[in-house]
């Protein structure tokens, strides 16, 4: 007799966080390509003529030493990035870093190429490649890389993070004003996306090292139902992050991007079980 | 109190677009920089005088903004781009001394690009296109 065939979890699709990532990576495309062609006069009338820094959050966070200090923005940084850091901080004391899970583009395409890799290696074996123990050290990479971002550019003034930076590389490659490094730096990215999920927002990302500082505090958090759990691991495995989130009641790792990927709205085959709420769980 | 995803994916865009509105309406909400009102005119060096908004921006307040429209007299390499070199430039008759003006400092081999000598000197390549791109603009606007 053919015994039916058992599936662990059937994912299901977080499709409103898909489709805001969708946007935001089409927005910012978009204000990148009309900021080139209207250097020709060539703008889309219907977009706003501006840089990519004047859009990017964490050139409030660059800036901010020399705001406190001086009442002043370091070269290139508009306002407009300090009322974005603002809103992104807001959204993360209340919700996490919903900025890199849900908006941030640079983070989009990466999940994008990192879905040929599960393709490739599947669910099991993807994004397990790199051996716990060192993957565990090389998380706190990123703090080492905010701290250096931070006094580059409190030293010179400039956003000198740009000559590295791969999500200004991948919306201006085009332009002849990336350099090779920052070029070399987000090919890496997209290659090593292949075997891990999110690898620039694991090891180095410096807005993820700010934004992520917020899961120890925020107000909405992924907690765990334990008496409800059947403990399958479908969270484990479904996390980008590589949380074990099946050991915990609520998720606080510094690295959560509240994708939400590991609830039962997504891969936890349990009802209310892996929750997304304020408070506690009854 | 829970939270399922469609709810979350509005908050997101209610809190930043319902931001940006917010700080527009009360004017925080600016892409341009140039605070100061320094006109695209200005004829500062790149980033003489500081960093801050009120040196190193060029904004063109009301006026031609960044959308600039091709150069009557220097033909369609009127605009400033990374691969523009500084031979593009003397050749849409720009003076030697005006470019020095604004780098700041020598002019180096007429072949290099803008962007590299950016780079190589430390400066900030936006700040000197624009600056470069006014005296360009002057240019082609005529006496």
């Amino acid at each position: 007799m053919k015994l039916p065939r058992i599936r662990l979890f059937r994912k299901r699709s977080i499709w409103p966080r898909a489709l805001l990532q969708f946007f935001f990576f089409a927005l910012i495309a978009l204000l990148a390509i009309n900021h080139t062609l209207s250097e020709s006069g060539a703008g889309l009338s219907f977009l706003p003529n501006v840089t990519l820094h004047a859009v990017c959050p964490f050139g409030g966070v660059e800036t901010l030493y020399k705001f406190i200090t001086q009442g002043t923005f370091i070269q290139k940084v508009r306002e407009s990035s300090f009322v974005l850091m603002t809103l992104v901080f807001v959204l993360a004391v209340l919700f996490g870093p919903v900025f890199c899970g849900w908006v941030c583009p640079l983070g989009t395409v990466q999940e994008w190429v990192g879905k040929l890799g599960r393709r490739l290696f599947k669910s099991k074996r993807y994004n397990h490649f790199i051996p716990a123990g060192l993957d565990q050290v090389l998380r706190y990479a990123r703090y080492g890389v905010l701290a250096w971002v931070l006094y580059i550019t409190i030293n010179s003034g400039k956003l000198l993070f740009q000559n590295y930076d791969p999500y200004y590389a991948l919306f201006n490659f085009w332009t002849g004003e990336v350099t090779v490094t920052a070029l070399v730096i987000l090919g890496l990215t997209l290659l090593l996306s292949l075997f891990v999920e999110r690898p620039w927002c694991k090891y180095a990302c410096p807005y993820g090292a700010v934004l992520g500082l917020t899961n120890l505090f925020r107000v909405f958090k992924i907690r765990r139902v334990a008496a409800a759990c059947r403990a399958d691991g479908a969270c484990d495995i479904r996390c980008p992050m590589n949380i074990p989130v099946s050991e915990k009641s609520v998720v606080r790792d510094h690295q959560c991007i509240s994708c939400l990927e590991c609830t039962s709205e997504a891969c936890c085959p349990v009802k209310e079980t892996v929750i997304f709420s304020a408070g506690g769980v009854k | 109190m829970k939270l399922n995803s469609k709810i979350l994916g509005v908050i997101i865009l209610v809190v930043i677009f319902g931001g940006i509105a917010l700080s527009s309406a009360l004017g925080y909400w600016n892409t341009e920089g140039g605070g100061g009102g320094h006109g695209r005119g200005s004829s500062e060096t790149a980033d003489g005088g500081g960093n801050g908004r009120q040196s190193d921006e060029f904004a063109g307040g009301g006026g031609s903004g960044r959308g600039h429209g091709q150069s009557g007299g220097g033909g369609g390499a009127a605009v400033i781009r990374g691969r523009t070199t500084f031979q593009d430039l003397l050749n849409l008759g720009l003076p030697q001394a005006t470019i020095e003006r604004v780098i700041g400092g020598p002019m180096p081999d007429p072949s290099m690009h803008i962007n590299a000598y950016c780079n190589a000197h430390n400066r900030d390549f936006e700040a000197v296109k624009e600056a470069l791109q006014a005296e360009v603009d002057k240019l082609s606007s005529g006496p």
